[in-house]
């Protein structure tokens, strides 16, 4: 076991674990931010997506001891928390989610679309979206709900 | 908490417990064989809440909480279950919470299947719904000294006809909750309708979007630990030999454990990795070395050489024209 501290939505966190822990299980099981979901440990679904440092990356394929140091780690718990995002909005509006078990990581791909593209097309939305698989097949109104969110005339 | 707090799916079933168990006043419906309506249960004391029958509680300041008896695994039985009660009950989505049965007899069957839930609890909830409102229109009735048809429903509230005299479903749910249970409740006429088949925007969908919906996977409860099971690489293997040092070695990792299912044609065996997290239940599983025997089967179907397959767009994919 190792202690390592980590930035979970601007908050340090001192956890002790063993190195190959993936954040995914630090997250969920060591720190309680359940939003962030499993769905598949092996990056081919999305479902665990976070941003480090603003980029979205897949939760269960980061190591804890691999986290740089001061590294900022952003949640779903961390997207809107004080009144809701744009994209949360969105989703709200357009009723995206069915049993929402992927829209954790659908919505951290979405902001991060955002923040790098304020307008994006429906090539760039399928583009940045294509590893968030969800088994309800809510994608037409995820793309709709992100160029709501953008503000596209549409 | 309410409809709108998308707190409520975390919350709603300690805060349901807490609030059924102060219920011990009141009339209970209970739905038999999801047919008839009747009353099971009075009882007496002092409470803040009426539970009028199972799946509908009245508090005193007019809370009204509607129980889904329903799983909701995407299909929308959050929303579309306690509809068909608050159209009847007349109390607009806005003004009830939502919470989920959690699993007491009381609710009837708790699955969902076979496109079942709105087939099969179409009339009885509509009836339960429709059972409590008359029950409440009786009891402001009594009150006002008025025949039953002087009165009417809206919004959580008992009118008077013709005068702005009302009282709220909280007002009336203790002398509501003695009389008797009405058979046959009248039903609204479909074109009367002001919820069902109308867009409503489902309540649960915040809770979707930030996090704090609460699946069976984010369940924790005190002492719990985790298990990861590894199974045959071939249907209906059985096990030969488990090597399990390499396993039992691993931080975290508290017992292997050879699992038996018992299924409908064979028995299906497994080896369960115990831990006390489940990233280390997962890599004690890996690191399991079992020998498999998978001599009884008349037909030979491997994971890994199946999976090759597929990659190479081979077996089972059907080919377009």
């Amino acid at each position: 076991m190792k202690k390592y501290t980590i930035k979970v939505n601007h908050k340090p966190y001192d956890v002790e674990a063993e190195p190959d822990v993936p954040l995914l299980w630090i997250l969920r099981d060591y720190l309680g931010l359940k939003g962030t979901k499993f769905g598949c440990g092996i990056a081919a679904c999305g479902a665990c997506t976070i941003h480090l440092n603003n980029n979205p990356v897949r939760s269960c394929q980061l190591r804890i001891s691999t986290i740089p140091a001061g590294a900022q780690i952003t949640t779903i718990e961390g997207i809107g928390a004080d009144a809701p995002h744009p994209v949360q909005e969105a989703w709200v509006e357009l009723q995206v989610p069915q049993c929402g078990y992927c829209q954790s990581g659908q919505i951290m791909s979405a902001v991060a679309l955002l923040a790098r593209k304020p307008m994006p097309s429906d090539k760039d939305i399928d583009a940045a979206l294509a590893g968030n698989l969800c088994r309800c097949g809510t994608y037409d109104r995820i793309r709709k709900a992100i160029h709501l969110a953008a503000g596209n005339p549409k | 908490m309410s409809l709108n707090d998308d707190n409520f799916l975390r919350t709603g079933r300690r805060d349901f417990i807490k609030r059924a168990s102060l219920a011990t006043l009141g009339l209970a419906i209970g739905i038999d064989s999801f047919s008839k309506i009747h009353n099971i249960t009075p009882h007496n004391g002092t409470v803040d809440n009426f539970e009028i029958n199972p799946f509908i509680l009245i508090g005193l300041d007019n809370t009204i909480t509607i129980v889904n008896p329903r799983n909701d695994m995407g299909q929308g039985t959050l929303h579309s279950v306690p509809a068909m009660i608050a159209e009847e009950l007349e109390v607009s989505l806005a003004q009830i919470k939502i919470i989920q049965s959690d699993g007491q007899s009381k609710y009837g069957a708790q699955t969902s299947g076979n496109s079942s839930s709105i087939r099969r609890l179409w009339l009885p909830l509509r009836k339960a719904g429709a059972a409590t409102k008359e029950m409440l229109i009786k009891a402001a009735a009594r009150q006002w000294g008025v025949l039953e048809s002087e009165c009417y429903a809206r919004e959580a509230r008992v009118f008077r006809k013709g005068s702005d005299t009302s009282l709220t479903y909280g007002e009336l749910a203790g002398a509501a909750s003695k009389l008797e249970v009405p058979a046959d409740p009248v039903l609204k006429h479909p074109a009367d309708f002001s919820i069902i088949g109308k867009d409503i925007k489902r309540a649960e969908i915040p809770a979707r979007t930030n996090g704090k919906a609460v699946y069976g996977i984010d369940i924790e409860v005190p002492g719990m630990v985790y298990a990861s099971i590894l199974h045959s690489p071939m249907i209906f293997g059985k096990i030969v030999t488990i090597e399990d040092s390499d396993t039992l070695k691993i931080p975290g990792v508290l017992r292997v454990i050879k699992c038996e299912r018992k299924m409908i044609h064979r028995d299906a065996e497994s080896v369960a990795v115990i831990a006390t997290d489940w990233w280390a239940a997962l890599k004690g599983r890996n690191a399991l070395k079992v020998q498999w025997d998978n001599s009884n089967l008349t037909e030979t179907l491997d994971t890994e050489d199946y999976f090759k397959k597929l990659c190479k767009g081979e077996g089972g994919r059907h080919q377009p024209p």
